[in-house]
């Protein structure tokens, strides 16, 4: 199967000068993909196969053979897949040939340290504890609470997704 | 000594406070001024700035400097990179919302959140959470069944208005008039107009207590966007001590975080900040923040050891007890303000305090 990414609506996507970020509409999960991983995905569109994303990768990037591109390419499919960020999962044939994933890191890892090649990374971004959503930025423990040192919170209204914030 | 401690925890929160003012100054423009201010101090007000929402604002201040790389800058970033994500997700909500009133044959007005966050080098930068909507009232049945969404599929987090409570003294029609248009992808956007907008962003930082410094921050971009035929006059109209608060609000975001106002506009008079107002919102930007405090009585009855600390953590300051009663804001001492505020949620917590006695005597009958 050709890895291909998830439909358009599921997901929304925002790039930066350095990398991209990827909300998950449906498991409302956020990722930061840095230049490699977001190269990969990109190219995911259910028509072109690991050994010409390889190709395409060897060409954006010097000092990269063919065999550590398709090696990269596996490496950045498998944190995307792992992410939810592809349709289907993606398994590595090494992996599935029972090779560790550890041992699987270490081979690309010393073929980009080779080729001063940044590894593809899919980093979970979890959401910061901010009280935006209240007015006065308590959460509420009950229907109704005193919010200490605040002109007019008295009572707490659902906000949404179950939370309560004093208003 | 209880009281020295006291003065010192005041003088640290206002230092704190104090950096929090430094981070946000002209943080709104796309290149903010250079920021002096050491790792650890970063370090020191970084989860204020995380609670607050105050945390891309932080990155966007310090991405050029040698503390980009420090722990609390990382963690900054973090924040950045989630409110950016966020602001998309957010924007296509607003849209949805925006539509699916548009189909039903209202036309709402969007106030502070998306409205704001355009105002902003990127959206990312300024977080908000719910989506702030105004319908003439008649139009309130439909609009809420527009917005209903069936069960187990994600809804709008739209919080609906008939008026905004900051601009309580102008109908819909007026807002609706001086609003303007704006575009959201394909979505055309109605949103108040600057005047009403200001006035609102000052009077609503006001009546929550001036706690969050991103309120100010917002007044400062919209101060430094405004056009040439600002219509100062529309914006100030209304009661006289309303207008002085706008006022005030324009004058401390200068003064705090170094917006560009043409002063000259206001009397010497207006514009001239009361002595305890400054360090009242430092104070209340560095102190940590408060949590939720069980009742009084409840801690009189089990931890009276700690009832100095529970009262006062209950002392209201200056500016909600000046807001709540209506108080000029002027020079004279807020004491007065103060102990009236305080005999008020006394007051209205004495049914609450019942309440508790009364099951605290239950419990113990139950127990004997």
């Amino acid at each position: 199967m050709l890895p291909i990414v998830r439909p358009a609506d599921e997901l929304r996507v925002v790039d930066l000068p350095d990398e991209v970020l990827i909300y998950d509409l449906k498991r409302h999960q956020a990722h930061c993909l840095n230049q490699t991983a977001a190269f990969v995905w990109r190219r995911c569109d259910g028509q072109t196969s690991v050994a010409q994303l390889a190709a395409l990768l060897q060409a954006d990037r010097e000092n990269l053979n063919i065999a550590a591109a398709e090696e990269m390419v596996w490496l950045a499919l498998d944190r995307l897949s792992r992410a939810h960020l592809l349709q289907g999962r993606v398994i590595p044939p090494a992996v599935a040939a029972g090779i560790p994933r550890r041992a699987l890191l270490r081979k690309v890892a010393l073929a980009a340290v080779g080729g001063a090649l940044v590894l593809p990374v899919v980093e979970s971004i979890v959401a910061p504890t901010v009280a935006m959503a209240a007015s006065c930025g308590v959460v509420c423990t009950g229907n109704t609470t005193l919010c200490a040192g605040f002109a007019v919170c008295f009572t707490c209204l659902a906000v949404g997704g179950g939370v309560k914030t004093c208003q | 000594m209880a009281s020295t401690l006291r003065r010192a925890e005041g003088r640290d929160a206002v230092r704190s406070g104090e950096l929090v003012a430094a981070v946000l100054a002209g943080a709104w423009r796309s290149a903010p001024p250079s920021l002096c201010l050491s790792a650890e101090e970063l370090a020191q007000i970084g989860p204020r700035l995380q609670q607050t929402g105050e945390a891309a604002l932080g990155w966007w201040r310090v991405r050029d400097s040698e503390l980009r790389t420090s722990a609390a800058a990382v963690e900054l970033r973090q924040a950045y990179r989630y409110a950016t994500i966020w602001a998309a997700v957010h924007e296509h909500q607003v849209q949805q919302a925006i539509s699916a009133l548009q189909a039903a044959g209202v036309e709402p007005l969007l106030a502070k959140g998306w409205a704001i966050a355009r105002w902003y080098p990127e959206p990312g930068l300024r977080p908000y959470e719910d989506i702030d909507l105004c319908v003439r009232p008649e139009q309130q049945a439909a609009a809420q069944a527009a917005l209903r969404v069936p069960p187990g599929a994600s809804g709008h987090p739209v919080d609906l208005h008939t008026q905004f409570l900051d601009l309580r003294e102008r109908p819909f029609d007026q807002l609706y008039r001086h609003s303007e248009q704006a575009a959201s992808g394909d979505v055309c956007v109605r949103v108040l107009g600057l005047e009403d907008h200001l006035r609102l962003l000052c009077l609503h930082f006001w009546r929550h207590g001036a706690w969050r410094p991103l309120w100010l921050s917002d007044i400062g971009a919209l101060l430094e966007a405004l056009p040439q035929g600002f219509d100062w006059d529309y914006c100030l109209r209304g009661s006289a001590s309303d207008a002085r608060r706008v006022v005030c609000a324009l004058g401390l975001a200068h003064e705090l975080l170094g917006a560009q106002i043409e002063l000259a506009l206001f009397s010497r008079q207006a514009t001239l900040l009361p002595r305890w107002l400054v360090p009242a919102v430092l104070r209340k930007w560095g102190a940590p923040a408060e949590g939720v405090l069980p009742p009084l009585i409840w801690t009189l009855i089990r931890q009276p050891g700690s009832l100095p600390h529970a009262l006062r953590h209950r002392w209201p300051d200056p500016i909600n007890a000046t807001v709540w009663l209506a108080g000029p804001f002027n020079e004279l001492p807020r004491f007065p303000y103060q102990l009236v505020d305080s005999l008020r949620r006394s007051a209205a917590v004495v049914p609450r305090s019942a309440k508790v006695l009364l099951q605290e005597w239950q419990q113990s009958n139950r127990n004997r």
